[in-house]
């Protein structure tokens, strides 16, 4: 045998008092991990706020079927919908698979192509992100979710079992996540915003809402208002003045929302030949976040556009008074306290909308005027 | 199934149960041997295939090696083994690497070749269990060792879930032999592995997955070119990413086998403390670079034979050493590169110091984890300071971390490179331990872990 040092059957074990030490270790353990617990619970994490993984929304994607009526979207459908106020409201309970940041568009391609779906999409359209953002980002978490191994599947069942009686499982509480957060300077030339930090609250079947430090914390507030103006606008800007970049409409928005219209179009003609449809809203914003998306996005030049070309039904807050008055802390998204008012004032639109696309009310029920 | 994973958590509780409880050594042996297939299958069930395959093709192969006296036909059965077990690597590893080569190779000739999209998964660990697989026959047919008389100690040994699908890959005549009487870890064993699990899931979990590789990929993956800053920090937080990741695997193999009444033997001998590249390769992944020596670069003829066939069998080895690690060209200039390390080492007859050796292997490991060639240039010429309009894409915090972690593993490495691991805890105060243990456990558990793959499942 040429390796002789592999000619061994047991592996040397330090002379230590090992029963001892593993007491301790236990002992200490408990302590840490109840202590950090504590800590966390004083600091505005709870438990039941389940982190936001592919695996979780492909929970939520199986139950996206039949006549289901499912929510998809970004950040706004997300977190300003209160999916129990639309099942009041309603009698159903929604599947909500909006996804914070990304285009929505593989979603609904893939609902439109889904045989076993014949209900209601209702599809939040924030402008940037519905005509612009790449959907490269959206389809890989669709993927990752898919494809999932058995194991990560049990993985994720075990996770959320956790996540439910812990505080402080939380991306936002990892030590490689506390340690980004060190407010160290800024180098010279790179991306002053590294990344949004957490800012919502999620329940098991993704009922997500603002998180509350946001509501109650101003300079946490205004870290948010800050960052959604550097996605708007870039580094220079201020929160006092619309950035010159966002003071004309987006470069080629006339070809740019005649492209994503017409495939969009497709797939609600498809989720129509089922018998299900698909209705575009547009949610609240306010503040410099509304006027740099009206700006760059005006509504002559996208959102009539888009509903022009796919013949869908179209709920937009402006046409819409009780769409409208409720309180937005970061200019974004909407005060946990207004969502199931919003959302009941939503959900009685959308369903007039759904039910009355091909009568002659539907004018008045869905474009307010 | 991931070390790292709550699934793991509760599977290996369950067979350290049962592997406890007062049955029969043999139903003990089949309840391990069921897990480990279970173990294997939480990650793809229709791949538990191959492993039976190859499996039942070298019990077979051994066996009829060793019942046939005539070397020329002992030859041809070796072969079915090498057939089988390299056939199901070259087809799910290389199968993709090879078409694309051969449509370039046509092109260059004016045949315009387009080859089929095979869109080929890559089976878990499938480079481990054959090396193992074939390690056996080839034992056999050198006259190292004689068959296993059980098929299920043969079964098992390929099988063992702590080693099975990112090794260290083990040799039949340290694990089969364990197979044979009944095994149980003591007190002292049992705790011992769960903290040397405890210590390679820090590494793991906290070092390369949580400060490291976030920084690994912010380079890697900027679209601009990048300061000489970003880029050396990128480089040096992949050494760390890579050892922190493949050892800290290797160790909590070790630990969960140990935990269970096994000895596995030993991966990694704190390589960065290396003098030299005979050196380094002594102490990397060495239950590869032993395998790599004893099956190739021995039958080749190793040494024995004039002094270029010396370099040229070392070079092969090193290819294809490189080769092991992904189907890509940058993967064999990796290897190529050592492998010529070691030549320049051995001509000269000198080994570089310890610190030139961690620098020269932190910018060969560029070929190791950029994509392309070009990126692994674009690279080089960051560090080199070359770039031009350079972006800055790490923070502060992202270069003091890879500084305090990067400089505490060299630190480490070199204060532990004459020594080893149990020498140390032997000789700690039992407080010290203590400290140790649990700083290392609620840091794991504060990082929680987001389940990511160890780099070498790829390979």
């Amino acid at each position: 045998m040429p390796s002789s040092t592999l000619l061994f059957d047991t592996r040397r074990v330090p002379e230590k008092r090992w029963g001892r030490i593993l007491l301790w270790v236990f002992l200490l353990e408990c302590v840490l991990v109840c202590g950090w617990e504590v800590f966390w619970r004083h600091h505005d994490f709870i438990p039941g706020d389940y982190e936001d993984t592919a695996a979780v929304w492909e929970l939520q994607r199986r139950r996206a079927t039949g006549n289901a009526t499912v929510l998809i979207g970004s950040s706004r459908m997300w977190q300003d919908v209160d999916l129990g106020a639309w099942q009041q409201t309603t009698g159903t309970r929604p599947v909500q698979l909006a996804i914070a940041g990304r285009n929505p568009q593989p979603v609904l391609d893939e609902l439109a192509n889904d045989p076993w779906f014949q209900g209601l999409v209702v599809c939040e359209v924030t402008p940037y992100l519905f005509y612009v953002e790449s959907e490269a980002f959206t389809t890989a978490f669709m993927h990752k979710g898919r494809s999932q191994t058995p194991a990560q599947r049990a993985a994720n069942r075990l996770a959320m079992m956790l996540e439910s009686r812990l505080a402080f499982i939380d991306s936002e509480t990892r030590l490689s996540t506390l340690w980004k957060r060190l407010p160290l300077p800024v180098r010279a030339g790179a991306f002053p915003v590294r990344e949004v930090p957490k800012g919502h609250q999620m329940q098991a079947d993704r009922d997500t809402r603002i998180w509350s430090r946001i509501e109650t914390d101003a300079a946490y507030r205004a870290l948010f208002q800050r960052l959604w103006l550097f996605y708007a606008g870039g580094p220079q800007a201020t929160l006092q003045a619309i950035p010159p970049s966002l003071a004309t409409a987006q470069p080629g928005i006339v070809e740019i929302v005649s492209q994503a219209s017409a495939r969009v179009a497709e797939d609600v003609a498809r989720i129509r030949a089922r018998g299900g449809d698909v209705v575009f809203v547009r949610f609240p914003s306010s503040g410099p976040v509304y006027r740099s998306e009206a700006r760059s996005f005006p509504r002559a030049l996208s959102w009539e556009p888009l509903l022009q070309r796919t013949g869908a039904t179209g709920v937009n807050f402006e046409d819409h008074p009780q769409l409208q008055g409720y309180s937005l802390p970061e200019w974004s998204h909407m005060s946990a306290a207004d969502t199931p008012r919003f959302t009941q004032a939503l959900a009685t639109l959308v369903t007039d909308c759904a039910l009355h696309r091909t009568s002659a009310t539907k004018a008045s029920a869905c474009t307010g005027r | 199934m991931l070390f790292n994973s709550l699934t793991f958590a509760v599977f290996f509780a369950a067979v350290l149960g049962l592997h406890n409880l007062p049955l029969p050594w043999h139903v003990k042996k089949l309840n391990l041997l069921m897990a480990s297939y279970l173990f294997y299958a939480a990650w793809s069930p229709p791949f538990v295939l191959l492993l039976w395959i190859s499996t039942a093709v070298d019990w077979k192969v051994a066996a009829w090696i060793s019942a046939t006296p005539d070397p020329r036909r002992r030859k041809q059965i070796l072969a079915l083994s090498l057939l089988a077990n390299l056939g199901f690597l070259g087809y799910f590893k290389y199968g993709t690497f090879l078409m694309d080569n051969f449509a370039i190779a046509m092109q260059s000739i004016g045949i315009d070749y387009v080859p089929p999209n095979w869109d080929i998964v890559l089976p878990v660990g499938i480079s481990f269990y054959t090396f193992q697989s074939i390690a056996y026959s080839m034992d056999v047919y050198l006259h190292r060792a004689q068959p296993t008389r059980r098929f299920l100690d043969f079964a098992l040994f390929v099988t063992f879930f702590p080693h099975l699908v990112a090794g260290p890959i083990v040799r039949p005549t340290l694990l089969i032999p364990q197979f044979e009487h009944p095994r149980r870890a003591n007190r002292a064993q049992l705790i011992w592995g769960l903290g040397m699990m405890t210590l390679g899931l820090f590494e793991k979990v906290v070092l390369a997955d949580g400060f490291l590789a976030p920084v690994v990929d912010a380079v890697h993956a900027s679209p601009h070119e990048i300061g000489s800053l970003d880029a050396w920090t990128g480089a040096l937080a992949f050494s760390g990413q890579i050892f922190f990741d493949f050892a800290g695997y290797s160790t909590t193999a070790i630990g969960v086998a140990l935990a269970l009444g096994f000895a596995l033997n030993d991966n990694f001998n704190f390589p960065y403390a290396a003098k030299g590249f005979s050196d380094f390769w002594r102490r990397w992944h060495i239950s590869l670079s032993t395998w790599l020596r004893d099956y190739l670069y021995v039958p080749l003829g190793g040494n024995r034979h004039a002094e270029l066939r010396t370099y040229a069998n070392l070079m092969i080895t090193m290819l294809l050493g490189g080769l092991w690690h992904g189907a890509s060209w940058t993967f064999v200039v990796w290897g190529g590169l050592h492998g010529a390390y070691l030549a320049i080492e051995r001509w000269l007859r000198v080994s570089a110091g310890a610190l030139i050796t961690f620098l020269v292997v932190t910018v060969t490991w560029v070929f190791f984890r950029a994509h392309s060639f070009a990126a692994a240039w674009d690279l080089l010429r960051s560090m080199a300071g070359a770039s031009g309009a350079a972006h800055a894409v790490l923070y502060w915090n992202d270069i003091i971390a890879v500084t305090l972690i990067v400089g505490a593993m060299l630190a480490t490495h070199w204060r532990m490179r004459s020594t080893r691991l149990e020498t140390v805890v032997a000789a700690a105060p039992g407080w010290a331990v203590v400290l140790v243990w649990t700083l290392m456990a609620f840091a794991l558990v504060a990082e929680q872990g987001a389940g990511d793959a160890f780099i070498y499942f790829a390979f």
